[in-house]
């Protein structure tokens, strides 16, 4: 299974990375924004599982997810934001995401919806 | 014969001297060159941030954290030695700086990442930058309609490094401990929706919910 996490932060990448491995999930690429991400991802043929941010500079992690979409692509996408919003989270919806996690999170709660996602995969 | 000469008066903000009900502050207006007016922010908009910050390092890394009172700031210097300034815009605008000592941003970044940093490098930077994002983000979310946006943060190292609010600008900050260590917020931010609501001032200089007269030259 192969995971493709983006977000500008290095740390918060390490800390999916970190769930993931715990999961069995070693292979995992990371991008630090959505162009960098699209630039990775390709036509997407090679990953299972997209996991994103939403606030990062030069792509952010919305446009990101309806690009994805609008290439066909029914790649599993999960949302990690510091956005709590409920406008933003049916905004995140409508583009096409299939899960949303809210910072700050427990690790444990990220494990457990990371297991699901990782199911439909 | 010409009047009496009456001396420029430059205001800052929102006020018409002339509407002053006080007479020996109108009095005491009219005769000055400059007002100055610093805006303020209602404190307990700033609780909203110690909530989140405290909810965020228990969420995150178990860390319970003891707030210390929200104090009006002498300038903008920054207590600590990484600092995270997150600009903020809608109704609130300016920026609030999270700042952590060394020890804490080290314990806090291995907590989360399961190991320590050797030294103050990317993680342990792109872990308070990460906290600046989660307490704004925090606080965005739960202010029942108040409009508040935030830009991505910017990290500054070195404790004292002064940050420029703008003259105008009242800063507040509030410390934080932990068993590790120390973490302080600064506010530097403009209710725009209380300062274009600003009234006069009354006998001791309070103008209401906005700003305050803070000296005269």
């Amino acid at each position: 299974m192969k995971v493709l996490v983006v977000d500008d932060s290095g740390v918060i990448r390490k800390i999916i990375s970190r769930a993931l491995g715990e999961l069995g999930i070693n292979d995992v690429k990371e991008a630090g924004d959505g162009q960098q991400a699209l630039d990775i991802f390709g036509d997407g043929s090679a990953f299972d599982l997209v996991i994103t941010d939403w606030n990062m500079p030069v792509m952010n992690g919305l446009e990101l997810v309806r690009t994805i979409r609008a290439t066909g692509s029914r790649v599993p996408i999960m949302m990690v934001t510091t956005k709590s919003e409920r406008g933003n989270v049916l905004e995140a919806i409508q583009a096409g995401i299939n899960d949303y996690v809210i910072k700050p999170f427990e690790r444990e709660n990220l494990r457990e919806k990371l297991d699901r996602l990782v199911v439909l995969a | 014969m010409p009047g009496p000469r009456r001396d420029p008066l430059v205001v800052i903000g929102s006020v018409d001297v002339e509407s002053w009900s006080h007479p020996s502050l109108r009095n005491r207006a009219q005769r000055l060159n400059t007002i100055k007016i610093r805006f303020t922010v209602d404190t307990d908009f700033l609780k909203a941030f110690e909530t989140a910050t405290v909810r965020v390092f228990d969420t995150m890394a178990s860390i319970p954290l003891i707030p210390g009172s929200i104090l009006s700031a002498e300038s903008g210097a920054c207590l600590h030695e990484i600092n995270a300034i997150v600009p903020i815009l809608g109704r609130y605008v300016g920026s609030v700086v999270i700042g952590a000592d060394r020890e804490f941003a080290m314990a806090f970044t291995e907590t989360v990442l399961g190991y320590r940093p050797e030294t103050i490098d990317d993680d342990v930077v792109d872990a308070v930058k990460e906290l600046g994002n989660m307490i704004v983000g925090q606080v965005e979310g739960n202010l029942n309609g108040v409009k508040l946006r935030m830009s991505l943060p910017t990290v500054i190292i070195g404790k004292g490094a002064e940050i420029g609010f703008g003259s105008v600008v009242e800063p507040y900050q509030q410390t934080f401990r932990g068993e590790c260590g120390s973490l302080s917020l600064l506010f530097g931010l403009i209710d725009t929706q209380a300062a274009s609501n600003m009234t006069s001032p009354d006998s001791t200089g309070q103008v209401h919910g906005a700003a305050k007269l803070m000296e005269s030259v």
